[in-house]
């Protein structure tokens, strides 16, 4: 049987994580439309085969997963 | 140059304005100059508690609207020189009071004082970001109750992409004996889900409530004002003093009070 204030940690943790779930699809379009940015610059990235999920962990913070598939890699010469 | 900090917390009722009056009063107590700025227009209460009631002339709308000058709206602490109040008792015109305002107010005090406490209203709506606009730092109340930890949860991601620097958690209305007997969180269990540096802790207290009708700011010698001192140390000099709700409760007499106070 738990305590009580196990109960309450428990219950708070998992409102917390309720609450944070909600990652809408404009702000995964906006990131996923920056993130092509930036890759685009070293990567020639497939833009259609680029996929972003955001999963809650346990701690009640957030897993980030990107992949895209990517033809080759930009030559950008002798780095100094 | 004054440290800006707003005191907020989401849900309303958790003790905003009595820290902010109490820690106004410890910290120049400890000789800093502290200005405390009633920015939760509408439900104003912090004259009432500061116990300046009677001696408001002008206030935060006159000095906006410009009907007087920022020093002239300050009320002097009766126990403390270097504690002023800038109440907001008009509250039929809320629309003047904008963001931009209040900054541009506070910004012509703020030579003055080494500290700018604003009492911010609960909710997270138009009225709490115009609190925190003009604030660097903000202090974040919370009472040992879920929907006060949730509440506060969101206030510390919203202060977290704003102009706030750095966020701190004070846990207001501590009882030790529930602790102790584990059925409440304790404080690591808290401030471990909330991920935000504790400042403080704050024991529930029956003087607290007699402060409130006296309008003493916490003058006594009381755990919870013990506990407002601490707080107010670790402000100012970034120690870690975090007071111990379950300390009156070990021990021998520690035993008695406990169980006369589950019985009575």
């Amino acid at each position: 049987m738990l305590k009580p204030n196990m109960i309450g940690e428990n219950r708070l943790k998992r409102v917390l994580i309720n609450d944070k779930k909600e990652f809408s699809p404009e702000l995964t379009k906006i990131l996923k439309s920056e993130l092509y940015e930036m890759f685009d610059n070293y990567l020639s990235v497939k833009r259609e085969s680029m996929d972003l999920k955001v999963v809650i962990n346990g701690k009640g913070g957030y897993d980030v997963v990107i992949t895209f598939n990517a033809n080759y890699i930009k030559s950008y010469g002798i780095v100094v | 140059m004054a440290r800006k900090i707003v005191i907020t917390s989401g849900k309303g009722g958790v003790g905003k304005t009595t820290l902010c009056a109490s820690l106004g009063a410890k910290l120049s107590l400890g000789g800093q100059r502290v200005l405390l700025v009633d920015v939760d227009i509408g439900l104003n209460n912090l004259d009432v508690v500061m116990g300046v009631e009677n001696k408001v002339v002008f206030d935060l709308v006159d000095v906006i609207e410009g009907r007087c000058r920022p020093k002239q709206a300050l009320i002097q602490d009766i126990f403390n020189p270097t504690l002023f109040v800038m109440p907001s008792v008009h509250s039929y015109n809320h629309s003047v009071v904008t963001a931009e305002n209040v900054k541009m107010v506070l910004s012509k005090l703020e030579d003055f004082f080494d500290y700018i406490l604003l009492d911010c209203p609960a909710g997270i709506d138009a009225p709490f970001q115009r609190a925190i606009y003009s604030a660097d730092e903000a202090i974040v109340v919370v009472t040992p109750h879920i929907s006060s930890l949730r509440d506060a949860d969101k206030v510390i991601n919203l202060l977290s992409s704003s102009n706030i620097k750095k966020s701190y958690l004070v846990i207001n209305r501590v009882r030790g004996d529930l602790i102790m007997s584990k059925e409440i969180m304790s404080v690591e269990q808290i401030s471990e889900l909330l991920k935000i540096d504790l400042l403080g802790v704050i024991p529930e207290d029956d003087e607290i409530t007699t402060s409130l009708v006296i309008g003493n700011n916490m003058q006594g010698k009381s755990p919870s004002s013990y506990a407002y001192k601490l707080i107010a140390e670790n402000l100012h000099n970034g120690s870690q003093n975090i007071y111990d709700c379950t300390c009156r409760y070990r021990g021998l007499w520690g035993f008695f009070r406990k169980n006369i106070r589950r019985r009575v």
